[in-house]
């Protein structure tokens, strides 16, 4: 059973009673919430993701709700609930889904340890996969959104989970965050993307959540071999440009963006050599999305 | 070795990897070394000339005379003062790392 296989009203009725047990890449993730904005947006986005119908094990236990206080009548907020804990500080309401998004990021960069996670967009092609590490900022989500958008598989926009062995990626595909310029972007470069509402003020500027395709969901079992690690770098009006990174130093760039190298320690060292081990890396520059994307499909053809 | 002999360096304890305390786990790159410290959780990148001095202190102590020797000879490099200098130096990276100590002699 689906998501979608729901109508909104049961989706809304089941979201504020027992709660619907999503399954997002190996997780379980069970949601409760009274929150109209939550539960559109997941209507909206989340509508190819399976439902897990047992009464099995959860993964993370959230819940998203407006405190019962006086305060909701001239500015509502939205707390976020982890095991019945609340992990952050209250957000105004408006901010409701990208809470969800960015609380379900914390639960698994704080509690899965399973894998060796690196903040990166993953995506993949003939058998492929690419990790694309970076900052904030330096265009990441955007190419993800733009690759997945020309037919690459997302595996993940957020998080690569590289297995102990490090030779494979497991998928975790989820709704592609953008951010400011970038949804607009987006919108342009593909009139079929399918965007959530935009939330403004966040403290990554405005956000916006683009749907992943059906195939990135039906396929998320299916774990991959890393063939690239490739950092990209938006420079406005620069050629694509690829620059071998050696990889001492990508390793270096790798520690720098995981969230659990530190939990892993040795096995996270291991994990992160062999995945280099059987990888090219690259630094990229690009301002065109069209061009790198070219690109990038020529490097995965054989 | 003695402290009269003007071209060696005054220092004459022995440097070595507290094998007792941490490990080290290697990993060998076209472009260099890797090297995890178990103790401190760090990751370290070294050139191979640095990666040699810490692998030879690593299988046995060696005051930066014989760590110079030592490194000279397997890398076919000349026993020279530069060689003395560049020794030193690493060792204090190192240490400052904690990726060697240093023995005090006993009296």
């Amino acid at each position: 059973m689906y998501l979608s296989d729901l109508s909104l009203a049961q989706l809304k009725k089941e979201l504020q009673q027992q709660g619907i047990r999503l399954r997002i890449g190996p997780f379980v993730v069970s949601l409760k919430s009274s929150i109209a904005s939550v539960q559109s947006c997941l209507s909206l986005l989340y509508d190819s993701y399976p439902l897990a119908l047992d009464e099995g094990f959860s993964d993370f236990h959230i819940r998203l709700d407006t405190p019962p206080s006086y305060r909701r009548f001239y500015k509502p907020q939205v707390r976020f609930y982890f095991d019945e804990r609340e992990p952050f500080k209250p957000l105004p309401i408006a901010h409701a889904f990208p809470l969800f998004e960015w609380g379900l990021n914390w639960c698994i960069a704080k509690y899965v340890h399973q894998y060796l996670i690196i903040h990166s967009a993953v995506l993949e092609k003939n058998g492929k996969a690419i990790i694309l590490p970076g900052a904030p900022g330096a265009g990441k989500s955007t190419l993800c959104a733009a690759m997945m958008l020309r037919g690459w598989r997302l595996l993940s926009d957020e998080m690569a989970l590289i297995s102990p062995s490090g030779q494979r990626v497991r998928p975790i595909p989820r709704p592609v965050a953008l951010k400011n310029d970038s949804i607009e972007i987006i919108r342009a470069f593909d009139k079929s993307a399918v965007l959530g509402p935009k939330s403004y003020d966040t403290s990554k500027g405005t956000v916006a959540h683009l749907r992943p395709t059906h195939d990135c969901i039906t396929r998320a079992d299916e774990d991959v071999n890393v063939r690239f690690v490739i950092m990209p770098k938006y420079q406005k009006d620069s050629h694509t440009k690829f620059m071998q990174l050696a990889k001492p130093e990508m390793l270096n760039q790798l520690i720098r963006n995981s969230f659990n190298y530190n939990v892993m320690r040795e096995s996270g060292f291991d994990a992160a050599c062999k995945l280099l081990d059987q990888s090219e890396c690259f630094d990229l520059v690009y301002s065109d999305l069209g061009d790198v994307i070219k690109h990038l499909d020529e490097l995965v053809m054989f | 070795m003695t402290s009269s002999d003007a071209s060696i360096p005054s220092d004459s304890g022995r440097w070595y990897v507290n094998s007792a305390l941490f490990q080290l786990k290697w990993h060998q790159w076209e472009e260099g070394y890797s090297v995890f410290h178990t103790g401190s959780g760090e990751t370290h990148t070294l050139d191979d000339l640095s990666a040699q001095c810490l692998k030879l202190l690593e299988s046995s102590p060696s005051n930066i005379p014989e760590l110079s020797a030592k490194l000279a000879q397997s890398l076919s490099l000349d026993l020279d003062d530069d060689l003395h200098e560049y020794v030193d130096k690493i060792l204090q990276q190192f240490e400052y790392l904690g990726l060697v100590e240093k023995k005090r002699v006993s009296i």
